[in-house]
Formats: structure tokens, C-alpha cells, sequence
């Protein structure tokens, strides 16, 4: 029987192979989505509305399972007792780094990818980033400006929902927004100080968390457990946002449970399709397409590439000048800073389910009048303002009805915060194939060299002054400084980079439409391709990224010039 | 705050205008794992079943029979009871002593596989851990002993009092004020300490520990939730 052909082949279903796989199936194209992971079904999988004593170990997690099975998966927040089932097995995804430069690698593999527990925290960059080589010399400009993805970045929110507010600012530019969410109690206490007497605006999140509701998906109910699933879809997700959208048309085939090894690639230096892996029967297969779209997250992208290497393409396809997989980044962030608001102290319980925090603008380095000469770039200030459920109970003295009634009735107001600062590209911090280790499926695993270089602590010095002057200036008590290092790289899940856009062959390795140089029909459309990262979080520009290289990929398939 | 069942009304009643159409019924035509806003999956929640076989989340299973601890001795798990009830202030046979004791035992019992895990963690897994957490919380981890603490804790008891369960209840709050939130480091205390975070746990995830604070998330709002001292 012959082999089918698809016009193009999606590899990956998260943020953005589900919008490549939507625009690409509603301009007529036809689209095989590979997953690595299996398919969730939310009756059996979303944990949303359980409780934590409807749980074996209420919340706290099996213990065991969890450093045996996911030691590293298990450093994620969100990777608990509710939600672990999203999270990969780490024993079947092994990859290794250096025993002084520890990488932190989350990862979610299933239809969806991460968007089922990702926060949802929506910021357009602006060209801040994507020209800060211009404004400061350092690095490389994108071969894309503001202006060019704005359109995309318009598209991308009124069809997932993001809701937010007005606020002017040249350094995070406004979405078209849905109606925002509400600040704490405690975070409009800290507006109307930080605001006084810092000029910094504090405001509430930017979010894809559904306050109206939009495209036939209901508003948020507030239940405040995103990252256990969402039965009424309230959130963006692929699943429930895009795929439906690309399955409408007909156009659209999913394969679940077919992990990616490397591209076929022929004698032309074009892809034929890709070879990749039964996750069960561990069977090896084929697909065979005109055009091939990784968008498998930035560092499972990046392995592919690697991972494709033949005659013509001895070091994988994309790296004819050893440029893929390097200018790894990660946000760096100064956590746990911290206290109590005790004039907020109450016996009175407050509204909880709000899912998002408050947010400091990044002020530094911008057009504003705060500049720092010994940094590049800046950070932002965030965290949130809220009642303790329980966290007093061990230390409030007693036993008996005599302490649950001071449990119940002294509710301490606690206050966080925290900065999270922009990570320069650096060709250091790089990955390549292990030359050893394999997966469960026998694919090569990365090995991740990066480490923090010296902007990266010089921020920090400014982060950890200002933090503390937040703190002082909100009177916070029973404070909790801020950690005494910045986070393990790889820890805020926005590893972007490794094979990044630009004008130039030899210093990049996608063009400004997410094509591979050296392989017309080959395009990458996640973090993979982010040449600067800012610090912002960088899912909604993926999204908007994706978009634009989708519609680049339909109209150039229908004039046949690929 | 609305309760579930005004939610799901709502929702019902208002899906034409909110252009939620219930999509339900073209659900068999997405390919698996692809889905959209369901009033059945929600109602699937609301009615309180909880989740469709074959997932991997670990929910308490429904027990047949009595309860069987995995861990304690009879007269160990007795006091462990009696205990309970005196942190919390409810009799020792009541169903939420019960509840919280039963998964005490659990706790004790898989602690020290648990501690086993972290000791096999592999260097890398453990440098990992030594950098999200700091080493001294790794340590705590691979080294605190809870079998030792309550196997010791109770001896002790049982030291002072010649047999901590024959003790009437006044004998028995008496003692247990002595070691509560004590200075003395004895395992008597210290069991003490390590009970009063156990039954914390225990009693403030449990439905009637959570109706108590009076915790109201998990819920079901029409607007989001913020200071209500502002937006009312």
C-alpha cells in the first residue's frame, strides 16, 4: 500500500502546533499532528473540582513515586497529587548536564503539550525585545519587528481571550483584552504605596483565562486549579481552542503516541517526512509529508534537528554553521521574597479562586527614568497578596477546640514577591546530543550546558535592592527573604532559543518566517526560534509567531514554491 | 458565591446568550484527547463523580471492611486515636479522628520508603534537589526518621504513664500538656510536634476541617473574585 503523503506534518500539539495546525487546515491545507504523548480524556484526567480528601495522600503527593518517577518533573509546582499525570516520567526521558551547571527541564507530553498546566500569563513583546541589539548593542536584532507581528498578536487574543488592563506602557504593550481580572485586598494596599512612592504601576495579571465568554467557550468559573485541566475550557489550551478548530475542517489527522526521532531528509536536502517511535509498541514508523513543522517545544525541536543527521547534513539539519543549539535562555527569577500584611489580618474568610497574581511592570532600561548602567534589559516584579488557608496552624500554640478556634479566626494576610529578569543570549549556554545516553526509545537525550553569565547577577544585585525596598516600603513582618541564588536555569519553563531567527545564514538558524535556512520545506515554530526573550513570558508571542509562519507556509504551498 | 448546582443553572440557562451552543453532541467527531467546553464533563464534576477509571490519579479507596492499619500495632494505633482526638478536640472514635488517623498510618507507614527514594536519588536528581530546595531540606528529606519518632514518642509515653491508653482522659490531657509545644527535647515532645503538623494536615484538607475555615475556593463564581472591600 502506498504511503500516504500530507501537505505538511505538525509535530507537537501544544501552543504552537495547535495554531499552525488550525490556520494551515482552514486555509485548505491538509495536516498530520504528530504527539509524542497519549490523548487526555478530562472525565478521567482533569482533577479540577477534587478535593483533597478525595485523594490517597490529600495533596501532599505520593512521596515515593514521585522521586522515584519524575525526581525532576516533582520540582514544578503544578506537578503534585492533582496533576502529576502531566507531567513526563523522568526515567523514560532522561537527558544530562553538568555536575556545576544544573538545568531543570519540565515537560508535559501529550495532545496538548504543556497548555493543560501552563500559568497563562499573556505578554506581547515589544521592540524592546525584538530590536534590543539596536538599542543596546548587544546580540542580534529579530529579523521581525512589533509592527509586523502586532496584526498576529490582535488575531491570536480575540480568538483565545486575554484579560487585562489598559495601561499605556511602550515596554509592555497592550493586548485587546477581555475585561481584567481583580487585584487583593492586600495588592491594592501595595499599588497605592509602590505606585507613590516607587512611580512603578502595579497592576493585575495579564491572563488567557476567559473573564467573558468568547468563541463558544464559557467564562472562567474561578475555581482556581487551572493546572488540573478545565472542563468548560476557560483557559486556552490547544485541545480545547485550536485542535477543535483544525478538526472542523476535516483536514486535520492526529497521531498520539508517536514520538519524533529525527527528519527524513533526501537527497535534495529536503525533508520527505519524519521517522519516529511507537510510545507503546516502541514500532518504528514513517510519515511521509510535503512540509514538515516542528513545534515540539524549543529544546525537543532543537533535539530533533540534532538528531537528523545524514550525508548532506552531518551535524543535523539547521546546523551548517554550529549555530543550533545554542543562545539557550530562561527567565531568571529572585524567589520567595515575602511577609505579612498584619493590618490585614482577619477572622474573616475571603473569596479564593482568582486565577492570576498582580504585576510590576518592567521599569528599568526603559524609556522611563529608572536606568541601571550595570545591566542590560531589566526585570519585572510580581506575586500576589492573599489569606493563609492553614499555613498558621502548626505554629500557633495549643491543641484542642482552644486552637482550632485561633486557626479559624486568626487569618494572617500574606504578601509575596518576586522578580523575574531577562537571561541574555549567550552562544555558551548550548545543547547537543549526548553521546551516550538514550531515551526509552532509544532517540540520543540533550545534554544542557547553561549557567547564568555576569549581566545576569549584575540584575540580580538590583532585583534583590529593589525587592527589599518593596518589602520595606509595604512594612511587611515575619518577612521571608528572597532566596540567596537565582533559580536553577530552566526552572520558569520559558526555555526559548536554540535555534533561533535572523537574516543571516551563518549566525542564525530560521528565517524570519521560521524557515530553516538550509531546508526550504523544514520550519520551526515554538521558543525555539526566539532570538531575545525579554521577561516577559513567552507563550503569547509562540502563539503569534506560529500564526505568522502558517499563513507564510499556506500561501507559498499554494503558489507551489515549496 | 453561587453554590454548584445555581452554576451549573445558570450555565444552562444562559448558554444561547453566552454562545456556549453544547457542543456536546459533535464531541464523538473530535479525535481523542481534543474536546470542547462540556456541559456533560461539568456535570460529570458537579455530581461528585469523581474521575472515570483508568486514569493515574490516586483517589482513596472506598474500604469494605475495618480498618487494618499498615503501620501501627493495635495499642500504638489506639493511642495514636486518643491522641488525635486530644490535638483536635473531638472524641477519639468520631469519623474525623478516624479519617486523619487512618492517613497517618499511611503517612508513617510509606515514610520510610519515601526516605529511601530520596537517599537512591541519582547525583544529578539530587544536585537538582540541593538547588531548587537547599541542602538543608534535601537532608531533612534523606534523614528524618518518622517511624523512629513515633515508635519512640509512644514508648515514652507509655514510660511515663505506664501505659498511655489506660490512662482516663484527664491523666491523658495532663501528659499531653506537659509535651505540647514544649521546649524539652524528648521524643515524647517531639512526637507531639510531628502529630500536631500530621493532624494539621489532615484535619484542615478534610471536608469538615475546610468547611471550618470556611475556605471558599473550589467554588463557582460569576465575576472574578478580589478585595471585597473595593468591588463588593
Amino acid at each position: 500500500m502506498a504511503v500516504k503523503t500530507y501537505d505538511v506534518i505538525v509535530v507537537g500539539s501544544g501552543a504552537s502546533g495547535g495554531w499552525v495546525a488550525k490556520q494551515l487546515t482552514e486555509k485548505g491545507v491538509e495536516v498530520l499532528m504528530l504527539e509524542a504523548g497519549p490523548p487526555r480524556v478530562p472525565t478521567r484526567d482533569f482533577t479540577e473540582h477534587i478535593w483533597p480528601y478525595q485523594l490517597k495522600y490529600r495533596g501532599f503527593g505520593n512521596q515515593k513515586a514521585l522521586l522515584t518517577d519524575q525526581p525532576v518533573q516533582r520540582l514544578c509546582y503544578a506537578c503534585d497529587d492533582y496533576s502529576r499525570q502531566f507531567f513526563v516520567n523522568d526515567s523514560e526521558h532522561p537527558y544530562t548536564f553538568p555536575a556545576d551547571k544544573p538545568f531543570m527541564w519540565i515537560r508535559g507530553r501529550q495532545v496538548g503539550g504543556k497548555t493543560f498546566c501552563w500559568a497563562r500569563v499573556s505578554y506581547r513583546y515589544s521592540d524592546f525585545e525584538f530590536k534590543a541589539a539596536s538599542r543596546d548593542g548587544y546580540g542580534q536584532d529579530w529579523p521581525i519587528s512589533y509592527n509586523e507581528l502586532e496584526p498576529y498578536y490582535d488575531y491570536v487574543e480575540r480568538y483565545i481571550g486575554v484579560s487585562g488592563s489598559y495601561e499605556g506602557l511602550p515596554q509592555l504593550p497592550d493586548s485587546r483584552f477581555l475585561p481584567p481580572m481583580r487585584l487583593s485586598c492586600g495588592e491594592l494596599v501595595a499599588k497605592e504605596i509602590v505606585e507613590k512612592k516607587f512611580g512603578w504601576k502595579l497592576i493585575v495579571d495579564r491572563s488567557a483565562n476567559l473573564t467573558v465568554p468568547l468563541n463558544g467557550r464559557p467564562a472562567c468559573h474561578y475555581c482556581d486549579e487551572c493546572q488540573r485541566g478545565c472542563f468548560t475550557a476557560s483557559y486556552f489550551n490547544s485541545p480545547s481552542v485550536t485542535l477543535p478548530a483544525a478538526a472542523r475542517t476535516g483536514r486535520f489527522h492526529l497521531v498520539s503516541d508517536a514520538v519524533v526521532s529525527h527528519l527524513l531528509m533526501n537527497g535534495e536536502g529536503k525533508a520527505d517526512g519524519v521517522a519516529y517511535i511507537d510510545r507503546s509498541t516502541h514500532a518504528a514508523r514513517e510519515a511521509r509529508g510535503k512540509i514538515v513543522v516542528l513545534a515540539a517545544s524549543a529544546l525537543e525541536s532543537t533535539r530533533i534537528l540534532l538528531n537528523s543527521r545524514s550525508r548532506n547534513f552531518p551535524e543535523g539539519v539547521g546546523n551548517a554553521h554550529g549555530v543550533l543549539g545554542h543562545y539557550l535562555m530562561d527567565h531568571t527569577t529572585l524567589e520567595q521574597g515575602g511577609g505579612a500584611m498584619p493590618a490585614l489580618q482577619s477572622s474573616v474568610r475571603e473569596p479564593v479562586g482568582r486565577p492570576c497574581g498582580y504585576i510590576i511592570p518592567k521599569y528599568v532600561n526603559t524609556l522611563g527614568p529608572h536606568k541601571n548602567k550595570n545591566f542590560l534589559r531589566g526585570y519585572y516584579f510580581a506575586g500576589d497578596g492573599r489569606q493563609e488557608l492553614y499555613g498558621q496552624a502548626s505554629s500557633i500554640a495549643g491543641f484542642g477546640r482552644e486552637w482550632r478556634d485561633k486557626v479559624r479566626t486568626q487569618i494572617p494576610y500574606s504578601f509575596s514577591v518576586y522578580a523575574q529578569g531577562e537571561c541574555l543570549p549567550r552562544y555558551e549556554n548550548y545543547v547537543k546530543l549526548d553521546p551516550e545516553k538514550k531515551d526509552a526509545w532509544g532517540i540520543p537525550v540533550l545534554h544542557i550546558h547553561a549557567s547564568y553569565g555576569e549581566n545576569e547577577l549584575a540584575m540580580e544585585k538590583a532585583m534583590r535592592e529593589h525587592l527589599g525596598e518593596i518589602m520595606d516600603a509595604l512594612k511587611l513582618e515575619n518577612r521571608t527573604p528572597p532566596r540567596n541564588e537565582l533559580n536553577i536555569f530552566g526552572k520558569n519553563i520559558h526555555e526559548c532559543g536554540t535555534a533561533r531567527m535572523g537574516n543571516d545564514p551563518k549566525t542564525s538558524v530560521l528565517n524570519a518566517y521560521n524557515q530553516v535556512h538550509e531546508a526550504k520545506n523544514v520550519f520551526v515554530t515554538d521558543g525555539a526560534c526566539f532570538v531575545t526573550q525579554g521577561c516577559s513570558e513567552p507563550t503569547l508571542t509562540i502563539m503569534a509567531i506560529s500564526v505568522r509562519a502558517a499563513d507564510y507556509i499556506a500561501d507559498e504551498f499554494r503558489k507551489g514554491n515549496i | 458565591m453561587q453554590t454548584r448546582r445555581q452554576w451549573l443553572m445558570q450555565m444552562a440557562g444562559g448558554a444561547a446568550l453566552a454562545g456556549w451552543s453544547g457542543v456536546d453532541l459533535m464531541a464523538a467527531e473530535l479525535p481523542p484527547g481534543v474536546y470542547e467546553a462540556s456541559r456533560d464533563h461539568l456535570g460529570h464534576a458537579l455530581a461528585g463523580h469523581p474521575l472515570t477509571p483508568g486514569g493515574e490519579t490516586e483517589l482513596v479507596q472506598v474500604r469494605t471492611g475495618p480498618f487494618r492499619p499498615a503501620f501501627f500495632s493495635g495499642d500504638q494505633y489506639r493511642a495514636i486515636l486518643q491522641l488525635t482526638g486530644i490535638i483536635l478536640g473531638e472524641p477519639a472514635d468520631s469519623p474525623i479522628v478516624q479519617e486523619i488517623a487512618e492517613w497517618i498510618d499511611l503517612t508513617v507507614y510509606e515514610a520510610a520508603a519515601v526516605r529511601t527514594a530520596a537517599r537512591n536519588l541519582s547525583p544529578p536528581h539530587r544536585t537538582l534537589a540541593v538547588h531548587f530546595y537547599g541542602v538543608d531540606e534535601v537532608r531533612q528529606l534523606e534523614e528524618f526518621d518518622a517511624q523512629e519518632i513515633v515508635h519512640e514518642g509512644l514508648r515514652w509515653l507509655d514510660t511515663e504513664a505506664r501505659g498511655f491508653i489506660a490512662l482516663n482522659p484527664e491523666q491523658q490531657l495532663t501528659l499531653v500538656h506537659r509535651i505540647s509545644d514544649s521546649t524539652a527535647d524528648n521524643p515524647g515532645s517531639r512526637l507531639f510536634s510531628y502529630l500536631k503538623t500530621r493532624v494539621a494536615h489532615g484535619f484542615y484538607t478534610s471536608r469538615a476541617g475546610l468547611d471550618e475555615l470556611g475556605y471558599r475556593g473550589n467554588a463557582f463564581y460569576a465575576s472574578p473574585p478580589g478585595c471585597e472591600h473595593l468591588y463588593g
